[in-house]
């Protein structure tokens, strides 16, 4: 979860950068068109299975929540999960989709040790979800639809354990029957960069819905990629490969990138593609095709006839509509509207969940300005997550903790300066976030200010002193000055810093010397 | 009227993970193939407009709530595992699968 | 005699302590012992088992207790297909010759909290698929009625048990005709209830749009006993359908004057052996006389329903047993060089020849190019064969016709031509794809073998089929018939 969220992060700054220097990652056969689709399974978040009452927790032992529906003993029968149904409206709403008001389940029929029943029950012909589309956008303010012809549930296999049993293979079925949503897009996306920011637009949106956990190290958010190429200005789409079971966003543009690169070598070789499965060895960034199964998979798909047609009516699309929650995009334009916030700025805290429900928790408890929030998560707080590689979620200094040490910036009491000091030190500091509960309270701000009396000089009195005292000392600096060489005015300034360790107050220090210096 | 020939016999056997000797073969190519005839029948009936029917009622589907209602104990753990062919380490065994599905 | 008592008699003779639930069972096991080698009807006796719970019944008798379920103490088999907790279930497979199931089906269930104790499972035809109980990896089971005849299939075991009262209730599972055929060929009642009514869950399928449990008793008397503690709704089954379950014994004497009972004696004169149709004509004549009015029908799909079906429960079928595989349970292949032949051994091994022969259509009738020719067009000529029955139920109440066009055949005199088999189940069939409710009761015998009435109602009608079949019944004497040998 944490080495997740702060790759996003990472990874969502990268895709910045190259949207601002596209020609640096165009392709660079350029006479070839590359045409991408995806295919994205993402599990649904549900307590139970989708056809079984067995959970569905990550990491148990094996075989350990494997029940007798899951194993496909002789006479069980499924049942499906409301709740699965119910997240498969909501995404389907969120991308404007249709929801269909009768749709089936099938059986695609093949063998293979993870496959319980000998069939994989999914939806082939009407499924839940058609015609919706995802909007992204690139940094440079374009955006771009990508249409997503459908999304259908089905359950998951079990796993294959390729370590060597005596000449033997194992098979765990915690996995089988766990529900997923697969979301087909359109081949819309013509770059590797293009289909990694449809890829993170879908993570967070589904994220943002609570419909999946977009947890890609646990293959809760998974990808297969369809890539074909074809001739600048041809219609026709090429021959295009699958290339399965991709589980991470870096995987995916590199094998996008690999596989794009074969096909561009096979055709100017004067060769053909061939329709197949490629297989991506992240090792030697690779793809190559997969032994296949079986030479022509016939899947002989029909209705199931254990489930009858899955029937929705508008009063459930109303009611589900109704728990929608804001979405990212809505959450970045209303981050720049009502925030006053640039839009790099709004699309970095709308990026994912936790970051946005960060900066709102922020901003909640703070007097000091959105912006100013902004900018402390962006370039402090992130910059010193990314170098721990933790995710926001993992953060040291709670959002109210930031607040608080934002409003002391913002009432006076210190200066940034000094607040990046004590920021560093609520960072490194071993304890609780709670701050009530800590006795030596390491990381509330006002204790921090207290213990190593870091309080901002405000007072008159106090800082007249400082202040008489360098004019005093530096007479040749004060006739310069008075000469027209304003620009030294800034000596003063550092000598008062100086003086009083940066506690001063840098306005009142700037209206005091330009009083006496008239 | 169609018929199989032994190449096609083959290859639904292949579909459905089966294999037959020779003269097995032979037997299932005159029985399919007179099953085949029998079936013939339906070909010729219109049935344009007609909505194809997979259950006897025409009910929706039912639902039930998510909640987790199969507890694999240690106890089902143990005699769900009895019943397999093969067991290590609370896994199915099966050949060594030589693939890439994964 | 204890097994020529009727279920009411039984409940009543335990109740007043007549006989014991001990003797009773007892009484049925001693009876399975003595027979079991000339009837081959039984796979598996739980003895154990069915006198301890026996005893318990009889300490809750005894205590005269509020707590005593509607069926304790009635003796009862289950087709080998049913899933019961603790002893075999082997669908007559050598794939699952070992299997022991964790669990009941729900009939099991529901009828074991009836009080209902179990004796043992019976014989039939492997994944019940068959007319005659010969694909069995044990054996086939017998007709009592004559030993060298087949009892029917493919709850051969159920019908050939009860016909010589080894059980006074037996239950077989019917997709085609798998209840009333055997029924029929062994001169027992059975009926085959409403798809929905009976819940499918821990019962290993063949096809799953068809199949539906059905019981097996001497009388539909007996029957209106037993469905009450079996049917109803299951939040496991995702085709069971919701509905009231009502008392079926109350309305067994209703009067028959004015029932409207439709036959359509175009379709069963073609294939019908003469003195069955000769029977049925006298059936007719008995259901006349107790005020039945008989109104000619027509069905005219129901010549289609054998092909239909066999494009359709084939393809469930190859479906549904991909699941024996070798992997998680049942018989795998010793020593398998790799995958491919750890699946391809098991399943050649573990598969008879008729499983194999209808997993192979299946896979053929699915697989790509000929779906829509096949598959697709089965299922579409599926519904006018519903719409058929539908508009002549508009017209009757029931209908009538032969449940099966011979009698019981010799063993051995079709396992040749299995296509010539199928024609068997040529009446019962079209009541599966319709999916409604079928009961077969005996109507006379032709050369020492019982021949059988099948009565089609409309869904969820089985009181009325009850009820018609028990007024036939109360004026004919066939179903007491038991064949000499096992008197």
């Amino acid at each position: 979860m944490a080495y997740q969220s702060s790759s996003t992060i990472q990874l969502i700054m990268k895709t910045f950068q190259d949207q601002q220097h596209p020609e640096k990652s165009a392709t660079p056969i350029r006479r070839w068109e590359t045409v991408i689709g995806l295919e994205v399974h993402a599990q649904l978040n549900t307590a139970s299975k989708l056809f079984s009452g067995a959970a569905t927790i990550y990491g148990r032992e094996p075989n350990a929540q494997a029940c007798i529906i899951d194993l496909a003993l002789p006479g069980v029968l499924p049942v499906l999960n409301s709740a699965a149904v119910a997240l498969a409206v909501k995404f389907g709403l969120c991308v404007n989709a249709d929801i269909a008001h009768k749709s089936v389940f099938a059986r695609k029929n093949y063998f293979y040790p993870d496959l319980p029943k000998g069939y994989q029950i999914s939806q082939y012909e009407l499924p839940i979800i058609s015609n919706g589309y995802l909007d992204i956008e690139f940094e440079d303010g374009n955006s771009k639809r990508v249409n997503i012809v459908r999304a259908h549930l089905e359950e998951d296999a079990g796993k294959l354990m390729h370590e060597n049993f005596h000449g033997m293979s194992g098979v765990d079925f915690n996995r089988a029957g766990i529900p997923l949503l697969e979301i087909v897009s359109a081949p819309d996306m013509r770059s590797s960069q293009e289909a990694s920011l449809y890829l993170k637009t879908l993570h967070s949106l589904v994220r943002y819905l609570d419909v999946c956990d977009g947890n890609m190290q646990e293959g809760s958010f998974r990808c297969d990629i369809n890539v074909s190429i074809r001739r600048q200005g041809e219609s026709k789409l090429g021959t295009r490969t699958e290339t399965k079971n991709l589980n991470s966003f870096r995987f995916v543009e590199r094998a996008i990138e690999c596989e794009v690169k074969r096909q561009i070598e096979i055709l100017e070789a004067g060769g053909r593609v061939v329709q197949e499965t490629m297989l991506y060895d992240a090792d030697s960034n690779s793809t190559r095709p997969m032994r296949s199964k079986e030479e022509a998979l016939d899947y002989r798909y029909f209705p199931d006839p254990d489930l009858l047609p899955l029937v929705i009516d508008d009063e459930y699309i109303q009611n589900i509509r109704q728990t929608l929650p804001e979405l990212p995009w809505q959450k970045c334009r209303r981050f720049q509207e009502e925030c006053g916030l640039n839009k790099y700025d709004a699309n970095i805290l709308s990026s994912t969940k936790e970051m946005a429900e960060y900066f709102e928790a922020m901003l909640q408890t703070t007097s000091a300005s959105p912006k100013l929030a902004a900018n402390w998560i962006i370039s402090e707080l992130l910059g010193a997550l990314n170098k721990e590689g933790v995710g926001i979620i993992q953060s040291p200094i709670s959002p109210q903790q930031l607040a608080k040490l934002l409003d002391r910036i913002h009432d006076q009491t210190i200066s940034g300066k000094i607040a990046k000091e004590i920021f560093s030190e609520m960072f490194d500091a071993e304890g609780a976030g709670d701050v009530e509960s800590n006795v030596e309270k390491p990381k509330d701000v006002d204790a921090i200010i207290e213990r190593k009396g870091l309080k901002q000089i405000s007072g008159g009195a106090e800082l007249a002193a400082v202040i008489d005292n360098i004019l005093a000392a530096n007479p040749n600096q004060i006739a310069q000055y008075k000469e027209g060489k304003t620009q030294i005015f800034g000596f003063f300034v550092g000598k008062v810093m100086q003086a009083t360790k940066g506690k001063a107050n840098p306005k009142v220090v700037n209206e005091m010397l330009q009083e006496r210096l008239k | 009227m169609s018929s199989l020939d032994l190449q096609a016999i083959e290859k639904i056997a292949k579909l459905s993970q089966l294999s037959f000797t020779k003269e097995g073969l032979a037997n299932y190519q005159h029985d399919l193939n007179e099953m085949l005839e029998m079936i013939e029948a339906i070909k010729n009936v219109d049935t344009q407009n007609i909505e194809p029917l997979t259950s006897p009622h025409s009910m929706s589907l039912r639902t039930r709530h998510d909640v987790v209602t199969e507890i694999v104990d240690e106890a089902q753990q143990g005699a769900l595992q009895k019943l397999a062919p093969e067991i290590e380490s609370k896994l199915f065994l099966v050949t060594k699968v030589i693939d890439d599905h994964n | 005699m204890l097994h020529n008592k009727t279920i009411a008699q039984l409940i009543h003779g335990l109740r007043s302590k007549e006989f014991s639930s001990f003797e009773l069972t007892k009484h049925y096991l001693q009876r399975i012992e003595t027979f079991k080698n000339d009837l081959n009807s039984f796979i598996t006796i739980t003895e154990a088992d069915a006198l301890t719970q026996a005893k318990r019944f009889d300490n809750l008798l005894a205590k005269n207790s509020e707590k005593i379920p509607a069926l304790a103490g009635i003796p009862i088999a289950y087709k080998d297909n049913f899933c019961t907790h603790g002893a075999k279930t082997t669908c007559s497979s050598k794939m699952l010759e070992s299997f022991v199931a964790p669990y009941d089906a729900t009939v099991v269930a529901r009828l074991k909290k009836a009080g209902c104790i179990m004796l043992g499972k019976t014989n039939m035809d492997e994944f019940a698929m068959g007319s005659s109980g010969e694909n069995s990896y044990f054996g086939p089971a017998k007709n009592p009625w004559n030993l060298s005849k087949v009892p029917g299939g493919s709850s051969s075991g159920s019908a050939s048990a009860v016909a010589a009262r080894l059980t006074p209730i037996a239950l077989g599972t019917d997709t085609g005709g798998s209840v009333r055929q055997p029924a029929a060929f062994c001169g027992i009642s059975g009926l085959k209830p409403t798809y929905g009514l009976v819940s499918r869950f821990g019962i290993a399928a063949f096809a799953s749009s068809f199949d539906q449990a059905g019981i097996f008793a001497s009388s539909a008397e007996d029957i209106a006993y037993i469905l009450p503690g079996m049917a109803g709704f299951d939040e496991k089954d995702s085709t069971s359908v919701s509905t009231v379950i009502p008392d079926y014994t109350k309305t067994l004497n209703r009067s028959l004057k004015g029932l409207k009972v439709g036959i359509s004696r175009d379709f069963w004169s073609e294939k019908c052996s003469e003195e069955i149709l000769k029977l049925i004509e006298e059936a007719i004549k008995e259901l006349q006389k107790l005020g039945a009015v008989m109104v000619d029908i027509s069905i005219p799909t129901a010549n289609l329903a054998l092909p239909v079906y066999y494009v359709i429960a084939p393809a469930e079928c190859s479906s549904n047993l991909a699941r024996y595989d070798g992997v998680r349970y049942g018989y795998r292949c010793s020593e398998p060089k790799n995958l491919a032949d750890l699946y391809i051994r098991s399943r050649s091994e573990g598969f008879g020849a008729e499983v194999k022969r209808r997993i192979m259509i299946g896979t053929y009738v699915l697989s790509a190019g000929y779906y829509d020719a096949y598959y697709l067009q089965a299922q579409k000529v599926r519904r006018l064969i519903k719409n058929d029955f539908s508009a002549a139920f508009n017209k009757v109440d029931v209908i009538l016709s032969p449940t099966s066009p011979t009698v019981a055949f010799s063993l051995h005199e079709k396992e040749l031509d299995p296509v010539s088999m199928y024609f068997s189940d040529i009446y019962t069939v079209p009541v599966n794809l319709a999916g409604l409710a079928g009961i077969s009761v005996p109507i006379g015998f032709s050369k020492g073998l019982p021949i059988g009435m099948q009565l089609v109602g409309n869904y969820f009608s089985e009181a009325l089929l009850l009820n018609v079949a028990h007024q036939y019944q109360k004026v004919t004497e066939w179903h007491t018939k038991v064949p000499a040998q096992f008197n």
